[in-house]
C-alpha cells in the first residue's frame, strides 16, 4: 500500500518535467498507473467483502512511536475506490480540459500529489501519519485553488482555504495527542479504537471530541467554517470536482466515520455532529438555490450533502450509518459528474452563469444527457442511486428513535426539496430554456470531457437499479467498520491468506430499489413535489439575504484585517524605534522580577553602611566622587559627544580603581578597551541623525526608573556583601601562583596562565574592535 | 589513533588559525576568501568529528593549560554542545559560500572574512566552555565581531541598527557579568560543574533567585525573549543577507543555548518558580513575536519578528522541563536554524529579482523563478509547521510534551502562534510569489530563471543545500529526534556532566 502512494508521489514529481514535451505518452502512462492501482486494490475486494482486513507497517520515527502503518478494511477500501476511480476519471477529463492552460505539467503535479496524500489519509492506521496526509491534502488544495494565481480572487480563496483547513488541522492534532494520552496506544489507530472504554471514562474526552470535531468541520466545510468552499470554486473545474466535492472535503467525513466507534456512546459527539450537520445541511441547501453561478450552486449543495453525512453520523446506529454510506456513494457519482459538466459548459460557452445560458440540450446533447442523469440522482428520482440513498436516509431517521428525530427529518425534507429545486433550475435554465444562446455556434465538448461524466451518470443509474449486486457488498462492510466496536489487533500482513482479522459481526445493510408503498416513499414523492413548488418561488428566496456584515466572508475579511491592524497597533507600542524606551522596558522587567525575589526571599538590608564608609580609604572616596559627579553631569548635557566623553570618565575611574587594588593588568586592559570603544562610539555617533531628546520631560519620565534600578542594584549588593565567600579558588591561586605559575602577582598569573583563555578572548575583542575602527574610518559614509 | 584527536579544541583552533592567516593576507581579499572557506570547511568537519566522538565516548572534557577543574578553565562538549557546534559549522560554511556573491568587494576588503571567523570563534567558544566567566568572554567576542560585521557597510540605517544592537547587548553583558559576580559571591565557584554542586548544597535557596534573575535578563536579551527582544527587529534587517542570516540563525540561539545550559545545570534549585517564569516568558515571546511579524510588510522584517516568535517555542521546551520537551526544544532549535537562515538567504535571492525587500513591490517570483519558489515553500511552510516538514515535528513534540505536563494553556498559545505563522508566511507567498509584479517595477528585473542561477549560483546552491538538510530532518526526523532525546537526558541528569568535568 505504501508503494502505491509513493508511486503516485513519484509520478507527481516527474510530471512537470515531462508533461509538456511528451504529452501523450505522459498522459497514457499516468492513466495506466492509476488503472494499475485501481486493479491492485480491486484484487482485495473478494477478501474485504468477506470481512477481512489488511495491515502493513513500515517503521518511520521510532523515537516517537510514529510508523507508516496502513490498514485496509471495508471503509478504507470504499474511500480508496472513490479516490482512485474518481481520480482516473478526473485525470482523463483534465487532459482535455486543461489543454489551453500554461503550466499544465505543474497542474498534474499538484493533482497527483493530492491524490497520493488523500490515499495516504484514508489508509493510515496511525493517527499522526493520518494527520500528516491530512495536512498535505490541505496544502495541495491550497496550491490547486491558487492555480490561476494571476487572479486576486484565486489567491484570496486559496489562502482562505489554507487558513481554515490548516487552522482546523491544528485543533485536530491536539485532539489526536489528547487521544493518545487517554488511551496510551502510541497513536496506533486500531489500538486506540479498541480503547473506547478508556475514552468514555477519561475527563479529557470532551476536549478531545471538540478538537477533533473542529478539525473535521473545517475540512468538510461545515457551518460556521463552510465559507471557504464556495470561494474555492476559483480553482479549475476538475479540481472542484475532485477535491472539493468527491474526495478532500470528505476527509472530515471519513475521519468521523473512522473514530465513530470510539465516541458513539458519548452524547456530546452525537450532538456536536448532529446539530452542526443539520444546520449546515439546511443552510447549504437554502443558499444553493440563491446562486446563479452553476459551480456555486454545486458548492453549496456539496456543503449541504456533507452536512447530511455529519448529521446522520451524529444520529448514529447501524441504520443511519448504512444509509449515509449509500448516500456518500450517490453523492460522489452525481456531484462529481455535475462539476465536470459545469466545466464542459464553461469550456464550451465561456460562462457558467445560469442567467447567461440556454438551449444547451440541443447544442451539447451528450453533456445534456449526463446532466439529466446526474440531476435526477441528486433530486432523488427513481430509479437512480440518489433515490436509494434518500430512501435509506428517510427510513433510518424515521425509525431511529433519536430525540431530535423529527427535527432532523423535517430539516432533511426541506433540504431535499431545495435540492430538487436547484436541479430543476440547472436543467431548465441551462439546457431546456430557449433564448440567449440560440444563434451562437456552440459545439459539444471533446470526447474525453463527455466520457467521464457520462460514465458517472450511467453508474448512478445502474447502481440505482441493482444496488444489492453492485455496491452493497462493499458498502455494507464499509458501514460495518463505522459501527463495529471491536477491532482486531492481530495484524495480518498484506496478502496473507489466513483470516485472523475476520470480523465477528454480520453487516446489516440490505439495499433494494423498491420497498413498496410506505410512509418513506410518500416522503420521497412529497420532497420532489415541494421541490417543484420551491422552484416557482425561487425569485422570492433569492431576495432573502443576510445583511452583509453577517456573511461569513465579511467576517473572515474583518478577521484578517483585524489581525493585521491589531498586530500593527501592538507592535507600534512595543517596537517604537526609541532606544531609551527599550532600555526602560529592560529596567522595568528587571526591577519587577527583583522586587518579587526580594519579597519572596524576605531579604532585609543587613549591611551596615556606616561600617563600610569607615574602612574606606581616601583614594576610594575620590574615585567614588568622580563617578558620582560624572553620572550627575550626564543628566545635564544634551550632546551625545559629551555623554560619550563622560562615559569615558567613568570608565577610566574604574580602571583607576583596579590599579589601586593592585591589578595593573586588568587596569591596562580596561584603559585600552575604554579608549577603543570610545573611538568607535564617537565614530558612529557623529553619523547618526541629531539627538531627539530635547526637553527635560524625558528626564522626569526616566529618572524614577533610573533611581529604582540604582536602588535595586545597591540593595542587591548590600544583601550579598556580608556573606562569607568560599575562598577555595582564591587560596589555590595565591598558593600556586609562584610555585606553578612562576609569578608573584597572583592576578597576573591568573590572567596569563590559570585563565589564559579568557585573555585570548579579550585580545581578540580588541583586535576586532580595531578592524571595525579601520573600516569606519576608511569606508566612505553612505546614506 | 582517532581517539587522540583533541576534538574539543579542534573547532576553536581551525577558526583562530584561519583568522590569523586572514590578517596576514590583509590586502588580498581573494586569498582571505579562500582561507575563510577552508577554515569554516574544516570547522564543519571538526564539528562532525566532535559530535561523533561525543556520541561514541560520552562527554569530552579539556582542562585548558592542564589546570584541573575547578581552578582553570574547562572546555566541555556534551551532546547538546556538540550538536550546536556542528549546526553552527553547517551554517558558517553555507553562509560563507553564499557571501561570495552577496557581500560587496568593499566589505571584503575591510575584513569581512576575518571578522566572520572571529564571530564563529565566539559562538563556538560559547557552546564549548564549561566556565561561566569564560562564557562571558566568548559573548564579548561574539558581540564585538557581530557589531563590526553590521557596521562594515557604513550606511546610516546600519549604524543606527548597530548602535541599538550594541548598547542593548552591552546591557545584557552587564547583567551576565553581575550575575557571575553574585554567583561567585554566593558559591565561590566559576566552573559550571562546580557551581552545580555548590548550588545544590547551598543552604539559602531563596538567595539563588537573585543571580537567576540576572542571568535570565542577560541571556533573555541575547535570546530575544519578550519583553527584551526589541534590539533584534531593530538591527537584523539592516546588514546584508549573509550577515543578517548568520546572526538571525545563530546568535539568538547562543542565548537560548545559555538559557538551557544554566537552567538545567545550575539553576534547578526551585524549578517550580524559575521554570514557571520561563514558561510565561515563552508564551509571551511567541505571541508578541508573531504579532510583530503579522504587522510587517517587508520580507526581512517579517522574518526577523518570526525569529522572536520561535525562540518562544524553544524556551517553552526548556520551561516544561521534561525529557520530551527538552528534546523538542533541541529539535526545534536545529530545525529553526536551518529553516530560518534559509529564508533569509531566499529573501536575498528574491531581492536579486528586482531589488526590493518590500512585499508590495515584489511579485511574480512563482511564475519566473520556480526553483526559488520551491526553496521558499520548503523553508516557509516548514516554519509554519505544515507536516511532514521539520517545523511540524518540533511543534508536535512540544505540544505533546505540554499536554503530558498538563500545561494546556501554553499548548493552546503555541498552536495559535503556529496558525499566525502560517498567516504571515502565506502573506509572503501570496504577495511576492503569486501576485504579478507591479508594472512599475518590471523594468528593474535583471534576470530570468537561468541567468539568475548563472550569475548567483553560489547563493542559490547554498540555499539548496539548506533546503535539502531541512527536507532530510523532515522526512527522516528519527535521527535528529533520537539524538535530541539523548542530549535531553544528559541535560536533565547534571551528574553525568559533573562527573565528566570533576572526576573523583
Amino acid at each position: 500500500m505504501l508503494l502505491t502512494i509513493l508511486l503516485i508521489f513519484f509520478a507527481s514529481l516527474l510530471s512537470p518535467f515531462f508533461y509538456k514535451r511528451y504529452q501523450l505518452a505522459t498522459a497514457s502512462l499516468l492513466s495506466l498507473l492509476l488503472l494499475g492501482i485501481i486493479f491492485f486494490y480491486a484484487t482485495h475486494l473478494p477478501q474485504i467483502t468477506k470481512g477481512e482486513s489488511f495491515v502493513s507497517s513500515f517503521s518511520w520515527i521510532d523515537s516517537l512511536g510514529i510508523h507508516l502503518t496502513f490498514y485496509l478494511d471495508g471503509l478504507s477500501l470504499f474511500f480508496v475506490m472513490l479516490i482512485t476511480v474518481m481520480g482516473l476519471l478526473v485525470l482523463l477529463y483534465s487532459f482535455k480540459y486543461m489543454e489551453d492552460y500554461p503550466n499544465r505539467g505543474v497542474f498534474f503535479c499538484y493533482l497527483l500529489f493530492f491524490m497520493g496524500a488523500m490515499l495516504g489519509l484514508v489508509l493510515s492506521a496511525n493517527l499522526i501519519s493520518l494527520f500528516v496526509f491530512w495536512e498535505l491534502t490541505s496544502f495541495s488544495s491550497f496550491l490547486l485553488i491558487g492555480f490561476k494565481n494571476q487572479k486576486a480572487e484565486s489567491r484570496r480563496a486559496a489562502r482562505q482555504a489554507l487558513l481554515v483547513t490548516a487552522g482546523g488541522g491544528l485543533a485536530l492534532m491536539s485532539g489526536f495527542i489528547l487521544l493518545e494520552i487517554i488511551t496510551n496506544s502510541g497513536f496506533d489507530l486500531l489500538a486506540t479504537l479498541n480503547n473506547a472504554e478508556a475514552v468514555r471514562e477519561s475527563n479529557l474526552h470532551t476536549a478531545a471530541i471538540i478538537l477533533i470535531a473542529i478539525g473535521a468541520i473545517s475540512k468538510s466545510a461545515q457551518f460556521p467554517l463552510h465559507f471557504w468552499l464556495p470561494n474555492a470554486m476559483a480553482a479549475p473545474t476538475p479540481v472542484s470536482a475532485y477535491l472539493h466535492s468527491a474526495t478532500m472535503v470528505k476527509a472530515g467525513v471519513y475521519l468521523i466515520f473512522r473514530l465513530n466507534p470510539l465516541f458513539e456512546d458519548i452524547a456530546l459527539w452525537s450532538y456536536v455532529l448532529g446539530i452542526t450537520g443539520a444546520i449546515t445541511m439546511s443552510w447549504g441547501a437554502f443558499k444553493a438555490l440563491q446562486q446563479d453561478d452553476i459551480k456555486r450552486i454545486l458548492a453549496y449543495t456539496t456543503i449541504s450533502a456533507l452536512g447530511i453525512f455529519f448529521m446522520m453520523t451524529g444520529v448514529g446506529g447501524e441504520k443511519a450509518i448504512n444509509a449515509v454510506m449509500v448516500y456518500v456513494l450517490a453523492h460522489a457519482f452525481y456531484k462529481g459528474g455535475l462539476f465536470l459538466l459545469a466545466g464542459n459548459i464553461e469550456h464550451q460557452t465561456g460562462s457558467r452563469k445560469l442567467s447567461e445560458l440556454s438551449d444547451l440540450v440541443r447544442k451539447m446533447p451528450y453533456s445534456a444527457t449526463a446532466v439529466i442523469f446526474a440531476c435526477a440522482s441528486m433530486a432523488g428520482v427513481i430509479p437512480f442511486i440518489g433515490f436509494v440513498g434518500k430512501e435509506s436516509l428517510y427510513e433510518a431517521l424515521y425509525h431511529s428513535g433519536h430525540q431530535l428525530e423529527f427535527v432532523y427529518l423535517a430539516m432533511l425534507f426541506l433540504a431535499g426539496a431545495f435540492f430538487t429545486a436547484a436541479t430543476i433550475k440547472i436543467v431548465y435554465g441551462a439546457f431546456l430554456e430557449k433564448g440567449k444562446l440560440e444563434g451562437k455556434a456552440i459545439k459539444e465538448a471533446g470526447i474525453l470531457m463527455v466520457f467521464s461524466p457520462l460514465i458517472l451518470g450511467i453508474a448512478g443509474l445502474f447502481t440505482g437499479i441493482l444496488p444489492q449486486f453492485t455496491v452493497e457488498p462493499l458498502l455494507k462492510w464499509s458501514a460495518a467498520a463505522v459501527y463495529q466496536t471491536e477491532f482486531s489487533t492481530e495484524f495480518s500482513t498484506e496478502f496473507s491468506t489466513d483470516l485472523p482479522n475476520a470480523l465477528s459481526i454480520e453487516p446489516s445493510m440490505k439495499l433494494k430499489l423498491w420497498h413498496g408503498f410506505n410512509m418513506v416513499l410518500l416522503l420521497s414523492l412529497l420532497t420532489l413535489l415541494s421541490g417543484v413548488g420551491l422552484y416557482f418561488i425561487r425569485k422570492l428566496i433569492e431576495k432573502l439575504n443576510k445583511p452583509y456584515w453577517l456573511t461569513a466572508d465579511f467576517i473572515y475579511d474583518q478577521f484578517i484585517n483585524g489581525t493585521s491592524n491589531f498586530s500593527k497597533a501592538i507592535t507600534n507600542v512595543i517596537q517604537n524605534g526609541y532606544l531609551r524606551n527599550y532600555i526602560a522596558v529592560f529596567m522595568v522587567t528587571f526591577s519587577g522580577m527583583m522586587i518579587f525575589v526580594f519579597i519572596d526571599g524576605g531579604f532585609i538590608v543587613s549591611a551596615d553602611v556606616g561600617n563600610l564608609l569607615e574602612s574606606a580609604q581616601i583614594y576610594e572616596l575620590v574615585i567614588i566622587a568622580l563617578v558620582t559627579l560624572a553620572t550627575a553631569f550626564l543628566f545635564k548635557t544634551k550632546s551625545r559627544l559629551i555623554v560619550t566623553a563622560t562615559f569615558g570618565i567613568i570608565g577610566y575611574s574604574i580602571a583607576l580603581a583596579y590599579t589601586l587594588f593592585s591589578a595593573p593588568d586588568v587596569a591596562i586592559t580596561q584603559f585600552l578597551a575604554e579608549t577603543l570603544s570610545l573611538i568607535l562610539l564617537i565614530l558612529i555617533l557623529h553619523r547618526l541623525p541629531p539627538y531627539t531628546l530635547k526637553k527635560n520631560i524625558a528626564h522626569k519620565k526616566y529618572l524614577p526608573l533610573a533611581v529604582l534600578f540604582g536602588v535595586i542594584m545597591s540593595f542587591t549588593t548590600f544583601t550579598l556583601l556580608n556573606r562569607e565567600v568560599n575562598a577555595d579558588l582564591k587560596t589555590f591561586f595565591l598558593e600556586n601562583s609562584l610555585s606553578e605559575g612562576k609569578g608573584k602577582n597572583a592576578v597576573n598569573v591568573i590572567l596569563t596562565d590559570f585563565r589564559a583563555l579568557d585573555t585570548l578572548g579579550e585580545i581578540t575583542v580588541l583586535t576586532v574592535t580595531m578592524i571595525g575602527i579601520i573600516a569606519l574610518l576608511k569606508i566612505k559614509s553612505k546614506p | 589513533m582517532i581517539h587522540q584527536i583533541p576534538f574539543v579544541q579542534l573547532p576553536l583552533w581551525v577558526l583562530i588559525t584561519g583568522f590569523v592567516f586572514c590578517i596576514l593576507f590583509w590586502r588580498y581579499s581573494k586569498i582571505q576568501e579562500m582561507i575563510a572557506t577552508i577554515s569554516v570547511g574544516l570547522y564543519l568537519l571538526a564539528g562532525i568529528g566532535l559530535l561523533v566522538s561525543v556520541y561514541q565516548n560520552g562527554i569530552q572534557v579539556l582542562q585548558v593549560g592542564k589546570w584541573a577543574a575547578p581552578f582553570g578553565i574547562t572546555l566541555v562538549a556534551d551532546l547538546f554542545s556538540a550538536i550546536m557546534v556542528l549546526i553552527s559549522g553547517v551554517l558558517a560554511f553555507t553562509i560563507t559560500c553564499y557571501s561570495f556573491q552577496d557581500i560587496s568587494a568593499e566589505r571584503k576588503k575591510y575584513g569581512f572574512y576575518p571578522v566572520l571567523l572571529i564571530m564563529m570563534f565566539g559562538v563556538c567558544g560559547s557552546f564549548l566552555t564549561g566556565d561561566v566567566f569564560n562564557l562571558y568572554v566568548w559573548f564579548e567576542v561574539m558581540l564585538v565581531a557581530s557589531f563590526v560585521l553590521i557596521v562594515l557597510g557604513n550606511t546610516k540605517p546600519q549604524l543606527e541598527g548597530a548602535v541599538k544592537y550594541v548598547i542593548l547587548s552591552f546591557i545584557s553583558s552587564g547583567f551576565v557579568l553581575t550575575g557571575i559576580g553574585i554567583l561567585y559571591n554566593i558559591t565561590g565557584a566559576l566552573n559550571m560543574a562546580e557551581l552545580s554542586i555548590a548550588i545544590s548544597e547551598c543552604p539559602d535557596k531563596k538567595l539563588l533567585s537573585i543571580p537567576a534573575v540576572f542571568f535570565f535578563m542577560g541571556f533573555g536579551i541575547k535570546a530575544a525573549l519578550f519583553p527584551l527582544f526589541s534590539w533584534l527587529p531593530a538591527s537584523y534587517p539592516t546588514p546584508p543577507i549573509s550577515i543578517g542570516g548568520l546572526m538571525a540563525g545563530l546568535l539568538t540561539k547562543v542565548g537560548v543555548y545559555a538559557l538551557i545550559r544554566f537552567f538545567t545545570l545550575i539553576f534547578t534549585h526551585d524549578v517550580a518558580l524559575t521554570h514557571s517564569v520561563l514558561l510565561i516568558a515563552s508564551g509571551l515571546t511567541m505571541f508578541f513575536g508573531v504579532l510583530g511579524a503579522a504587522a510587517q510588510n517587508d520580507f526581512r522584517k517579517i522574518l526577523s519578528f518570526h525569529i522572536v516568535s520561535q525562540i518562544g517555542y524553544m524556551v517553552m521546551g526548556l520551561a516544561l522541563f521534561t525529557p520530551l520537551a527538552l528534546a523538542g526544544a533541541i529539535y526545534f532549535l536545529i530545525h529553526n536554524i536551518l529553516a530560518k537562515t534559509n529564508l533569509f538567504l531566499i529573501s536575498g535571492i528574491v531581492k536579486e529579482t528586482n531589488g526590493y525587500f518590500n512585499l508590495s513591490k515584489l511579485g511574480g517570483v512563482y511564475k519566473n523563478f520556480p526553483l526559488v519558489s520551491v526553496l521558499f515553500v520548503v523553508s516557509a511552510f516548514s516554519l509554519a509547521g505544515i507536516p511532514p516538514l521539520s517545523g511540524f515535528w518540533g511543534k508536535f513534540i512540544l505540544a505533546k510534551a505540554g499536554f503530558e505536563s498538563e500545561q494546556y494553556f501554553i499548548v493552546a498559545v503555541s498552536l495559535l502562534v503556529g496558525f499566525l505563522t502560517l498567516f504571515s508566511m502565506s502573506k509572503i507567498w501570496l504577495k511576492a510569489f503569486w501576485s504579478p509584479m507591479p508594472e512599475a517595477e518590471k523594468k528593474r528585473i535583471k534576470y530570468n530563471s537561468i541567468s539568475l542561477f548563472k550569475s548567483k549560483y553560489f547563493m542559490v546552491l547554498s540555499s539548496i543545500f539548506l533546503a535539502l538538510l531541512t527536507m532530510f530532518i523532515s522526512f527522516y526526523p528519527d535521527y535528529l529526534i533520537s539524538l535530541s532525546e539523548k542530549a535531553a537526558v544528559q541535560l536533565l541528569n547534571p551528574e553525568i556532566y559533573i562527573n565528566a568535568v570533576l572526576p573523583k
